[in-house]
This record gives C-alpha cells, structure tokens and sequence, in this order.
C-alpha cells in the first residue's frame, strides 16, 4: 500500500515541478505567449463574426444552475433515456468503478482501443487503468496523443500540449512515427500523425470518448471535435463507451446545443468542425421497419456516468459553481500562474479552477493543496469565464478550510504570529 | 476635516516609504488632518483571503474601534483590500460596519481635485496606469484613478488593453493583468516569476517611463518585479508621488 505523503512532501514536490518544470521553462513561457495571442485573435475573430455569442452567456449559467440543482432527478432521466434508446448506462460512485465497468464493457485483454481527448478519463486515469490490463490503448487527439507518447499529463484542459513548441512537438512525431520531420512543416507533423493512428482505428474493438453536454430528454450526448479522431473512434469500433461526469447532464435537447455553442465559441472557435450527437447504437429500420441495432456504426453504446463527488458538491452551496465549469479552458489563457507554468499549475485539472476541481472531485483536500494556494485570486479567470465563475471567491473560501487542516503553505501559516503578532 | 489613513504600517513594511511620504505631504498641502492607526496591524485583510479566520473577526473588530476612536470624516487607504472588505465581506461575514465611510485613495484624490480644482505643473511622461485586481476588476472602481490622471497636464497615460472588451461591452480595464502580489503571502518564489513575467509581458512592449497601480499591493508586485526582471527604464510611481511632484 502506498505510503500518505505529509503536507510539507507534497508542497516540496509540487513546487520543484512548478517552478524546475513550469516557471523556469522559457519554451513553456514562450509557447504559453504564442498560444495566447492567438486565442485572444481566434476569439476576437469568432465574437466580430458571431456577436450575439455574447449574450449566450446568461442563458448557459441558468441552465447549468438550474441542472447542478437538479441533478440527481436528470441523471435519472438520462439514464432512463440512454436505456429506451437501446444503449447501456451506469452510473460510477467513483474513478475505480467507472474504470472496472468500462474494463467489463471491453472483456478480454489485449483489445485495441482507441480513446477521444477526455479530461474525465483523465481524472480516473482510465488509459493507465485499461493498460495495465493488457490492452492497447491509444490516445487519438494530437495533443493528447503528444501527451500520451511524452508520458506526461494535459497542461491545458481544450489544448493538453499548449506547453510544447513546434520544434518539441517535430522531435516527439519523429520518434513515435519513424520519420524525419521539420518543425516547419506542422502540416507534415498532422499528416504522419493521421497515417500512424489510421490502422489503429480500423482496427480498434473499442472507442472510447468523453461529451461535452448530455441532454437527460433524449439521452443525446453532444461531443464537440475538430480532428475527426472521435467521430472515427465513435463510428468503426464494435462498441463505444462514453465516460461523462454527471455534472455535464443539462435538461433538454436545446440546452444541450446551447451549452457546447457556448463551449465552443469561448474556447476561441467560429464554429468546431464536428459536432456529434449521439444517442444510441448504430441501428437500421430499412427491412420490413424492424428495427435492427448494429448497422454500420458501433453494435453497443455504452454510458458511464461519473460521480466521484460530483452529487455531494452539487448540495454544498459555497462550492457548487465548480460544477458549472464546462471546460472550454478560456480561463486559463488569463491566468497569470498559468502564463509562467502552464498545467503545472494544478495536479489532475489545471488552473485556477482545476484546484477547485482537484480539492473536491479528483485529488482530495491535502493533495490540492498548494494548487489552492498557487491562485493569486487576482479575479482575471471570473471575467473570461463565459459562466462567470467566481472562483477566487471559493479558493478563498476554500483556504479556510485548508488552513484549518493545516495544509496551508509556512509562509502564510507565519503570517499570524509575523504580521498579526497573534 | 480628519482622515484616517489605513495601511500605513504595510506601506512601511513593504519599503514602500516613498509613497507614504507622497501621501503625508499632499495630505500637508490639502491642509487636512491627518491620523494614523496605533498599533495598526500589517495587512489584516489578508486573514481572509489567506484563510486564517480564526483571527479575522478579532482583527476587523479592532481596527473598527481604534478608528472610530479617531473620530475621523473619513478612513482612506491606498490598498484596495481593505475598501472591499469593509464594502461587503466584513459587513457579511462579522455584521460590522464602520460609522464612516472608507474609501479609496484614488477616489479621495479625485473628489479633492474636482472641488479644488488646482492648478497643477504637467507630468511630461509616459506613465502606465494598473487598475488593481480588487479594486478594479472585483469592485468596478475604475474612473477615479483615471480621473486624478486627467487633472495632471502633459501626462500620457497608458492602459492596457484587451482585443475582445469592446464586443463584450467591458471596460478594458476588468482584463488588466496581474502582477501576482498576493503570493508573496503563499508562494513567494514561485510570485517572483509571476511578477517577472508580468514586467516583461505587459509592462516592457508598452514602453512607458513610469509604472504604478491604483492598488499599492499591486504597485508593491510592480517594483518587485521591476527589480527581479533588472529593468531600470521603467520607474516605479505612485499615483500619489506624482501628484505630489506637481502640485503647486
């Protein structure tokens, strides 16, 4: 059994990463520099195009107050939903359970399997899970494809390898692929990328992905892409599972549209170049309208809801608002801890609000710790928000309690007798 | 009329003596009287953003009655934490209240000039203007610092901007980064990259002369990571020193 590190082990830790990894790293700052601007120009460019996106803003935050209310009553209709739409759908207690049933949905080792970008699967390490049973598991998104053959973890949570440059990137593809290829070409990087994965999707038994919205009503999950990789991982395979935290449930169809609009365009997009809606198995009506599953796409759908915290946050009303986090990363383009260290920056999510998210779903209190702390509650990341999430709010809150425990950092632990002289 | 200045200890604590000079001696030529809290505490409203509530109430409750004993018109500091604290948190939290107002240095400097009306030398300089976080983005208060600004003849004032503010129908200013002053009562070795960066990212392509924000914490992470980054074509300035360099 692995030994519980004590608070001053893990601030050691995570502070030589930060800083050796992160804060020292002039590659990670400069590319960290390239990726803002041009978020910044992607997003001014997506709002002049499309300027009534800025009124998404409201209507997305009542949804998702209105849905983090009701949660466990949606995750019930979804999964009624998923059932009549003749898939399969559970739901996880925790990171451990949704990895085992999603190990049973895959059934015997040494299945090929291949996975779309999902932070949830990050969070229950589900790759490193299925791996360790025998399967080939492959990571499909470039990034995280990137972050998969690097051994390391997502710095970003739309953009996992924001923090390696072209030329890093050239030298990680040549390696993995074989060939000999330039920094100056990204477009030959993508194509030796697309050629190595090809035979992997063909050949896969299982694709695995993450959604970005569920709608309970129908049971649809919304899964918003540009490269393709998920809707090939969603369509050759036999089966496709879907691991979804349950905080991604919104009521209706159209909530659900309106949820990924927003998602998309404040993560500096016109318009993605897939959106999947997918509700079920493949299925054809066309002989004598019997309704046949298995048709061209995958034979079994399978939903894993997770919890893994998610159902006891959504009650807690200091700190409910993490859940309304859709991920779309805008934040952390502004984030002034973010620019010098990018994912560094947190331990499983990254950011600002990734501590929240690692304090109460994905690492636990202790081990979130000097992430709580990193914030500089500067309030950048609230305004960026398209939710308006005020997380410097809650990080403040939240170091109460950190520091109650004792987890808080020495130097603010002095401040009492130093400065307050108490 | 008597004003109470609060956050002069941190001033002191922070090497940031210059500024508390400029302040006493433009206060001087106000002719206001001006006290100071006994036995003020560094930085008390750092007991809540730090998480140290054990000692916050005990704190605010203190500083209430050793100002109020001041019998001041008004309590002003140049720190934005305490105007927010005592605007909303404190009230909330402990339910006290101040019997005066506590306002910003910013906005005392404002209301003073605009009924003055002073003549004033002019400022012939580049000087970068930093809303602070808490002031700025967290309370909206962003006119007033800019409004002292204006008084000062020759003066070319310079903000940082944000590409998407006016679609989104927002003062540039709430994007105005941070020079992470707040870690230097977390992490400070790893706020000193921060506020390096911070320097060389938005300070140095803008190419002022003079550099200051409205918030002194954050001014204070300005001048430290001036000095880290060795950059010495940017001075650090309050908005109060140069007020006080061309009031007549």
């Amino acid at each position: 059994m692995e030994r519980e590190r004590s608070i001053e082990e893990i601030y050691n830790e995570y502070m030589a990463e930060i800083i050796g990894d992160g804060a020292e790293n002039e590659t990670l700052r400069e590319a960290m520099q390239r990726a803002r601007a041009a978020y910044r120009a992607n997003l001014k460019r997506a709002l002049e195009t499309f300027p009534e996106s800025v009124q998404y803003k409201e209507k997305a935050r009542k949804i998702k107050e209105y849905s983090i209310d009701h949660l466990e009553e949606l995750i019930e209709r979804t999964m009624e939903s998923v059932r009549r739409n003749h898939g399969h759908a559970y739901l996880a207690k925790d990171a451990e359970e949704a990895n085992r049933i999603i190990a049973e949905i895959i059934g015997e080792p040494k299945k090929i399997v291949v996975k779309g970008k999902s932070l949830t699967t990050e969070e229950t390490e589900l790759r490193q899970y299925l791996q360790a049973r025998g399967h080939e598991v492959w990571e499909t998104d470039l990034g995280e494809f990137l972050v998969q053959i690097r051994g390391a973890r997502p710095m970003h949570m739309l953009a996992p390898s924001v923090d390696l440059t072209r030329e890093e990137a050239a030298k990680l593809i040549s390696e993995v692929t074989g060939k000999e290829l330039s920094p100056d070409s990204i477009e030959e990087m993508v194509a030796a990328v697309r050629e190595f994965l090809r035979d992997k999707f063909t050949s896969a038994h299982v694709g695995i992905a993450g959604a970005n919205a569920i709608s309970a009503d129908t049971g649809t999950l919304f899964i918003i892409e540009n490269e393709g990789n998920i809707k090939l991982a969603a369509s050759l395979p036999e089966k496709f599972i879907a691991l979804v935290g349950v905080e991604k449930i919104v009521p209706t169809l159209d909530d659900a549209f309106h949820m990924v609009k927003t998602t998309w365009r404040f993560a500096n997009y016109m318009v993605p170049s897939y959106l999947h809606m997918i509700s079920g198995p493949s299925k054809t009506g066309d002989i004598e309208k019997v309704t046949t599953y298995g048709a061209h796409g995958p034979r079994e759908f399978h939903l894993v809801l997770l919890d893994n915290g998610r159902i006891e946050l959504s009650k807690n009303p200091d700190f409910k608002e993490i859940l309304y986090c859709m991920k779309c990363g805008a934040c952390m383009y502004e984030c002034p801890l973010f620019w010098i260290a990018a994912g560094h920056f947190g331990v499983r999510y990254p950011g600002g609000i990734g501590a929240l998210w690692d304090a109460f779903i994905a690492k636990g209190f202790k081990e979130a710790a000097p992430a709580v702390y990193t914030c500089a509650i500067c309030d950048r990341c609230r305004v960026r928000c398209p939710l308006n999430i005020d997380t410097a709010r809650m990080i403040i809150k939240l170091r109460a309690i950190l520091y109650e425990k004792g987890y808080a950092p020495d130097v603010t632990k002095q401040v009492k007798t130093k400065l307050f002289k108490r | 009329m008597k004003v109470v200045l609060a956050g002069r200890v941190n001033l002191m604590h922070t090497g940031q003596e210059d500024v508390l000079e400029s302040i006493v001696s433009l206060m001087g030529k106000l002719g206001v009287d001006l006290a100071f809290i006994q036995d003020e505490v560094v930085c008390m409203e750092a007991s809540i953003n730090l998480g140290i509530s054990d000692v916050a109430e005990e704190l605010f409750r203190e500083f209430k009655d050793k100002v109020e004993a001041l019998k001041p018109d008004v309590v002003v500091s140049a720190y934005a934490a305490g105007v927010a604290k005592w605007a909303r948190e404190v009230p909330e939290r402990y339910g006290l209240r101040l019997s005066v107002p506590y306002i910003h240095l910013t906005e005392f400097f404002a209301e003073e000039l605009e009924r003055r009306k002073p003549s004033l030398k002019p400022f012939p300089h580049r000087y970068f203007l930093q809303h602070g976080c808490t002031l700025g983005r967290k309370l909206g208060r962003y006119q007033a610092a800019r409004e002292v600004l204006s008084h000062i003849p020759e003066i070319e004032v310079i903000e940082e901007d944000y590409p998407t503010a006016e679609i989104e129908g927002l003062d540039p200013a709430v994007f105005n980064s941070c020079p992470a002053s707040w870690l230097n009562f977390t992490l400070p070795e790893l706020g000193e990259y921060a506020k390096e960066n911070y320097v060389l990212d938005v300070l140095v392509p803008r190419k002022p002369e003079f550099a200051g924000s409205t918030c002194a914490n954050g001014h204070y992470g300005i001048r430290q990571g001036l000095e880290i980054a060795e950059i010495e074509d940017i001075k650090p300035l309050y908005f109060t020193q140069i007020l006080d360099q061309v009031w007549r």
